[in-house]
């Protein structure tokens, strides 16, 4: 697979604040890299380095190849961004915003800008000044700018906020038809992984500048913990029964007896059994799984620990 | 050159629909009306005593003639003129902060330089399309009131001093264009710009004027034969260096610090 995005040793610093630390991101070609991240881990400023707003202190981002600086403006032609809050010029309509950002990226087709407002379903608000707009438009105006002229790149940072939940389904699956059968390489910052997981195919999380994971996104659900949820008539007791049979990873949480030894959650039919026998009335037995946001805030918390 | 004129384009196309505009011209209208006024109450004081208005004003003016008339149209524009382009220039540069639209124009097909210069060209000629409106106000509303004294030998020295004042003063946009990077937004510009109208006077006072590039358009429109009240040549040096600094600044910023 060719490697469409790629950072080497990337550094940024504030002063005497690092905002980005030795980043190496490497996106092939048709993947959706979801690029996760609390507030102020480095997101923005990693995407503002790769679209050449801000310069790295030290190392390199390259597109296609070629290196990320302001003069090298071949690589902008197939690449399309969205940074932050979607901004357009207020006193301009839908239309007007569009037609301007075609112009500066010499799109000679007037009617992509209707092919695009159609796809973003914003055709009925073409009329409307800018500064009319909701949000989740406002938001969607900002994708039309990013993608109308078909770009091989999508730089996207955070580009559901502001959405309604149909609206970011909408744009989920406007993303997975543009990777899968155009061959567009997203890269998606988010602070969600529950929607990020949702379509990408490689997540990488950052933490205080640093990358410290990254994952395909098939391998999710097999790091995300698994636990045994039990309830009885004396939970108490009924731990003291289950330590004394040597499950130590057992524990009562929120008034329920909460195991993350690997046995219990393989088989807890023997955990149900060793409990009736010892006369315990069962109110609840339930495996649940992890959710995201816990195992992204987890995966976080452990590499703090080190 | 064609990205010049696409970036051109695009930047007429954000001026649609903008009271910044209408306002300006508005302005570079009322000020010669302004003046017009003025010299009609000098030239009928007696109305202007019976009306309560400002009969003093009517000294105003070196002399109630189409001289006395163009002499303090090209003061005005001196000053008005430092204030004004400032201000337009601060618009057409400070307006990418404010509305929060620059990052869109960073990673463009179109360099940024482009842009920068774009810029530049829309705010020359919107400054000179505002001169050219009061340049023509100022001569309508002569007529309407009716001055005497009209000669074209006046009128001549009149357009030549009025045009290169506007010239001496478009220059100084270009530091506009890098203070307004450096601020971020519109209104540390707009300070400066007064800042350095206020400096300008306290130094022409003390004779320097000259030497001041934000002096130098209005020790041109008044000039006077004794020392340290007319330009010198190393003015038009100055005023020239401080305009090419203006610009190399402005196209440093935009092209290598962060956004």
């Amino acid at each position: 697979m060719k490697e469409i995005i790629r950072t080497r040793s990337l550094n940024k610093t504030y002063k005497d604040v690092c905002a980005v630390s030795d980043n190496n991101i490497s996106v092939n070609k048709g993947e959706i890299y979801g690029f996760l991240g609390l507030n102020g881990a480095g997101k923005t400023t990693t995407i503002r380095m790769l679209l050449g707003i801000v310069k790295p202190t030290s190392g390199q981002a390259l597109l296609y190849d070629s290196l990320v600086v302001p003069s090298n403006t071949n690589i902008w032609k197939k690449t399309g961004y969205l940074v932050e809050v979607p901004h357009s010029y207020p006193n301009l309509s839908v239309k007007e915003n569009l037609h301007l950002i075609r112009k500066l990226r010499n799109l000679e087709d007037r009617k992509v800008v209707d092919r695009i407002m159609e796809k973003l379903e914003i055709t009925s608000y073409a009329n409307r000044l800018a500064k009319h707009l909701s949000l989740g438009n406002k938001q969607r105006l900002g994708l039309a700018k990013a993608m109308m002229h078909d770009p091989e790149i999508m730089i996207l940072d955070e580009p559901t906020n502001g959405l309604d939940p149909a609206g970011i389904h909408d744009i989920r699956e406007l993303l997975i038809d543009l990777a899968k059968n155009k061959g567009v390489t997203i890269f998606i910052s988010s602070h969600i992984l529950g929607e990020i997981s949702q379509f990408a195919t490689r997540i990488g999380i950052i933490h205080k500048g640093k990358m410290i994971r990254e994952i395909y996104s098939d391998q999710l659900k097999e790091l995300c913990h698994k636990q045994l949820v039990i309830q009885t008539n004396n939970d108490n007791e009924a731990l003291e029964v289950i330590h004394r049979h040597g499950l130590m990873e057992t524990m009562i949480q929120n008034n329920q007896i909460v195991s993350m030894d690997k046995k219990t959650v393989v088989a807890p039919d023997e955990i149900a059994r060793l409990l009736i026998s010892n006369n315990f009335k069962l109110n609840k037995l339930n495996v649940e799984e992890e959710n995201l946001e816990s195992f992204f805030l987890r995966t976080i918390k452990e590499k703090e620990a080190i | 050159m064609n990205n010049l004129i696409i970036a051109i384009q695009t930047e007429i196309m954000k001026l649609r629909r903008s009271w910044i505009v209408t306002t300006t011209f508005g302005l570079f209208i009322f000020i010669p009306a302004m003046m017009g006024l003025l010299m009609f109450i000098a030239q009928n004081p007696h109305m202007a005593e019976k009306l309560g208005l400002i009969g003093a004003k009517a000294k105003f003016f070196s002399e109630n003639s189409w001289l006395g008339y163009f002499e303090i149209i090209n003061q005005v524009v001196a000053v008005m003129g430092i204030i004004a382009f400032g201000f337009v220039t601060s618009w057409v540069f400070g307006r990418e902060y404010i509305e929060n639209t620059l990052t869109d124009l960073l990673s463009l097909p179109v360099s940024r330089s482009s842009i920068i210069s774009a810029k530049f060209v829309i705010a020359t000629i919107w400054c000179i399309a505002l001169s050219i409106v009061m340049y023509l106000s100022a001569l309508v509303f002569g007529r309407i009131i009716n001055i005497p004294g009209w000669s074209y030998e006046v009128f001549i020295g009149f357009s030549q001093n009025f045009f290169i004042t506007v010239l001496l003063t478009i220059m100084l946009n270009t530091v506009i264009g890098y203070v307004c990077g450096k601020s971020r937004g519109i209104i540390a510009p707009i300070g400066f710009v007064l800042f350095m109208v206020v400096m300008a006077q306290l130094i022409a006072m003390v004779g320097w004027g000259p030497y001041f590039p934000w002096a130098i358009p209005g020790v041109f429109s008044v000039s006077d034969s004794e020392s340290g009240f007319h330009l010198v040549p190393m003015s038009y040096i100055i005023l020239l260096l401080t305009s090419l600094a203006g610009i190399g600044a402005t196209y440093n910023y935009w092209n290598n610090a962060d956004q």
